[in-house]
């Protein structure tokens, strides 16, 4: 620092030497006036005189040098001592060598030095001086200046300080700050501006921006026009090109200002490298413009929205709902839903519901649609909002539908199909036991009949073969009424009274009514009349109350409940009676075949519910029953459980 | 068995496979020791009673399908598992007048089937399948 401030004092010194020149003039009378005039400068200049004699080294003050030091006339010694108590310790060793340079080479004699004074207060005093010598040419004295320079060092400080944040602030902004003359060389340029091109400061100054031009790619005379503006006053940004000094091109931009450099007008341009951010805009605009492609490009109508209200949507949305994007933005979408399902709406938007559902929409016009719902919430710009996919559904619904007619359609054949299918196997395996089986006994008792050689035997065999003949010929009347059922299935309807058949069986079989004394109540009060062949329904009414009269307990009365009534479109009888009842769990499999008894019943033939059973079937009903033994057994019909008719047709032409 | 007459069984409700069978059997001497019962529950029964009993349980057994009350698969699902508490190993042997494959299959498909006869049994054929057996 004492360096660097020589480099200022050094000016005074000159300007001291100046004005001390006139001291050595040997006019002697012209001396009092002069000294006089000297005085009076230096006093204004508030720069004081002192004198020290070497032989005594007795120190002289001029009046205004005590100020500097803080003290009175009285207070000082007037020695070299007393001056040096006043010196600051750390200075102490430069004043002394400066004195010894000046006595040692007879240099002039300079330094500037802290002081202390009595109150503490610590001072910069300059001190100046030459040596004066006598007759022999040895120096007598060293006399010279003091002058307290205390605020200027504070000032100089000040300077320096500022310009040291200056410099460190322009170095470390990110940005490149070029100070410029008005033709365009460079003043000054910042760290951030090497860094930018790759070269180094000195580099710059002094240059035009045209050495930093990527080839071709800046317009100057536009560049030119701004640097223009700017020396008017008028701040400027412009795009630049720039060439690193390793050849690399960015783009980067450049605000101009006019403004001040330690006194000078000057351009200051401030430019970043915008290469990354116009790539990213660049994306941006393209991402965006992909979306906005993608969206209208989607078939289903895409809407964003906040909490509701519609803050932007694509084509596919106007066209679904019929309203223009202009109307739709600012819209409240939930009143696109049809207000039934609104509810629905609003709480899967506040529960942030992913998944798609569906619900009515409200068409501009006013119609109604089927509406498929999704919707996701996404960030935008520090809030989440809503995005919400609509997909008209009309037509999925309806197909929907027709597909779901169909499927029962099928399904519904499918089901006669495998009626069909079961009976067909009933059939065969009728024909394989019951038929087969008394025809092979014939052939085999007719061998026998013939190898036999005892007339008893030769009875015996005969007998059989008679009663394998009636079994046979009785078996095929059976199947023979059976594929009448099945073949006479247009067998014509009427109105049938329940009761009015109920009585007829009932007279039929009075006779078997007294015998076990049975209770047979009725109730046809809720489904009382049916449309159905007469010979069936009577059919269905004497088997199975034959059946309840025949296997009964052999202890208690006999009672049977008929009913009929309504499920849904189907009529069902119900045949209800407390007699012997089956073992369901182990003879379930059999109970409606052919030939299969259950009871040791010498009536017991196991035709009667096998025969209702194709009857019932032939004509798209269905009999089922349930029993629990010694309590009793239900028999339920339900008589147009199968709407046969209606495919029949269908039924032909796919066999077809 | 060689030394002694197997017992046989018949189980079946038709009356003149009962007698046919019975008559072949005792003419071709093959055993005096005959069962017959009518149908399937009747035969379990027995079955149930004897089952510790090895000089009364038959040897073999001829079962007919097509029966009132147990039939002859019912027969031979109880039978599964009556088996176990038996004293003695039974060979069936199924005989129905059923040409129905699902039949056919379903007898050959049951593992205490030894054999499935179609009905009507000729005496030669009846003669083989038992001196078959009891060899």
């Amino acid at each position: 620092m004492a360096i660097r401030k020589k480099k200022v004092s050094k000016k005074t010194t000159k300007n001291k030497k100046s004005g001390t020149a006139p001291k050595r003039t040997k006019r002697v009378k012209n001396l009092a006036s002069s000294k006089y005039h000297i005085d009076l400068a230096l006093d204004a200049a508030q720069v004081g005189v002192w004198e020290l004699v070497l032989k005594t080294n007795k120190v002289q003050w001029s009046d205004n040098v005590y100020p500097i030091f803080g003290i009175t006339k009285k207070q000082f010694e007037g020695t070299l001592a007393g001056y040096r108590k006043f010196i600051h310790p750390e200075d102490t060793e430069r004043v002394s060598r400066a004195m010894h340079e000046t006595l040692s080479a007879s240099k002039e004699y300079y330094v500037q030095h802290r002081i202390i004074r009595p109150d503490g207060s610590i001072r910069w005093v300059e001190a100046t001086g030459s040596l004066i010598k006598g007759r022999n040419g040895k120096p007598v004295k060293l006399t010279g200046t003091a002058q307290d320079i205390t605020k200027r060092i504070e000032d100089e400080e000040h300077i320096y300080e500022s310009e040291q944040s200056y410099r460190a602030l322009f170095n470390t902004v990110e940005e490149a700050i070029y100070i410029q003359n008005f033709d365009g060389t460079f003043v000054d340029v910042n760290d951030g501006a090497c860094r930018m091109y790759g070269y180094d400061r000195r580099e710059f100054i002094g240059k035009t921006p045209a050495f930093l031009s990527a080839d071709s790619r800046n317009d100057f005379a536009a560049v030119a026009e701004t640097i223009e503006k700017a020396v008017e006053g008028i701040p400027q940004t412009l795009e630049f090109w720039g060439k690193k000094k390793n050849g690399d091109v960015f783009l980067k931009e450049v605000r101009l200002t006019k403004g001040f450099y330690f006194g000078k007008e000057i351009l200051i341009s401030t430019a970043r490298d915008i290469t990354e951010r116009k790539k990213i805009e660049e994306d941006l605009k393209e991402s965006e413009q992909r979306f906005r492609t993608l969206q209208q490009a989607s078939f289903g109508g895409i809407g964003l929205h906040d909490k509701g209200i519609i803050i932007d949507c694509n084509q596919g949305l106007c066209d679904i709902t019929g309203y223009s994007r202009e109307e739709l933005i600012g819209y409240d979408g939930l009143q696109l839903i049809a207000p039934e399902w609104r509810s629905l709406v609003m709480d899967k938007i506040l529960t942030s519901n992913e998944k798609p559902y569906d619900v009515e929409g409200i068409h501009k016009n006013g119609t109604r649609y089927f509406l498929e719902v999704q919707a996701k919430n996404i960030p935008f710009q520090g809030k989440t909002i809503r995005v919400t996919e609509f997909r008209n559904i009309t037509e999925r619904k309806l197909t929907e539908s027709k597909i779901m007619e169909q499927n029962s359609k099928l399904l519904a054949i499918t089901d006669d199909l495998k009626r069909k299918n079961d009976q067909l196997e009933e059939f065969t395996q009728i024909v394989s036991h019951n038929l087969r089986s008394p025809v092979g006994n014939i052939l085999t008792l007719i061998s026998f009949f013939e190898t036999s050689d005892k007339a008893e035997e030769k009875a015996e065999y005969l007998t059989l073969l008679k009663e394998s003949g009636v079994t046979t010929q009785r078996t095929l009347h059976e199947l023979n009424e059976v594929l009448k059922i099945k073949q006479n299935k247009r067998i014509p309807r009427q109105e049938l009274s329940f009761e009015k058949v109920l009585q007829h069986v009932k007279s039929m079989l009075s006779a078997r009514i007294t015998e076990v004394s049975a209770s047979i109540d009725s109730d046809f009060s809720k489904a009382p009349t049916i449309l159905y062949p007469n010979i069936y329904l009577e059919s269905i009414f004497l088997n199975l109350l034959s059946n309840s009269l025949k296997y009964v307990q052999s202890e208690g009365k006999p009672e049977v409940l008929l009913r009929t009534y309504y499920t849904g479109s189907n009529i069902i009888l119900e045949v209800r009676d407390n007699g012997l009842g089956i073992n369901l769990e182990r003879y379930g499999h059999q109970v409606f075949k052919l030939h299969k008894t259950f009871h040791r019943h010498p009536e017991s033939r196991g035709i009667g519910l096998f025969m209702i059973k194709n009857q019932i079937e032939a004509l798209g009903g269905e009999i089922s029953m349930t029993s629990e033994v010694n309590k009793g057994t239900t028999i339920f019909v339900n008589f147009n459980k199968y709407n046969f008719d209606e495919h029949e047709e269908s039924n032909n032409s796919t066999s077809r | 068995m060689s030394t002694k007459s197997p017992i046989i069984a018949l189980v079946d409700d038709d009356k003149v496979f009962q007698l046919t069978t019975l008559r072949t059997i005792q003419s071709a001497k093959i055993t005096e020791r005959i069962l017959q019962f009518e149908n399937g529950e009747e035969a379990l029964s027995f079955l149930r009673e004897h089952a510790a009993e090895t000089e009364n349980l038959p040897d073999f057994i001829f079962l007919d399908i097509n029966m009132p009350f147990v039939d002859g698969w019912m027969f031979l699902d109880d039978f599964a598992e009556l088996k176990y508490v038996l004293k003695k190993e039974i060979s069936i042997y199924m005989v129905s007048s059923s040409i129905d494959p699902r039949d056919v299959n379903r007898a050959k498909g049951n593992a205490h089937v030894r054999e499935y006869i179609i009905k009507p049994v000729s005496r030669e054929k009846l003669i083989e399948v038992l001196k078959k057996a009891a060899a």
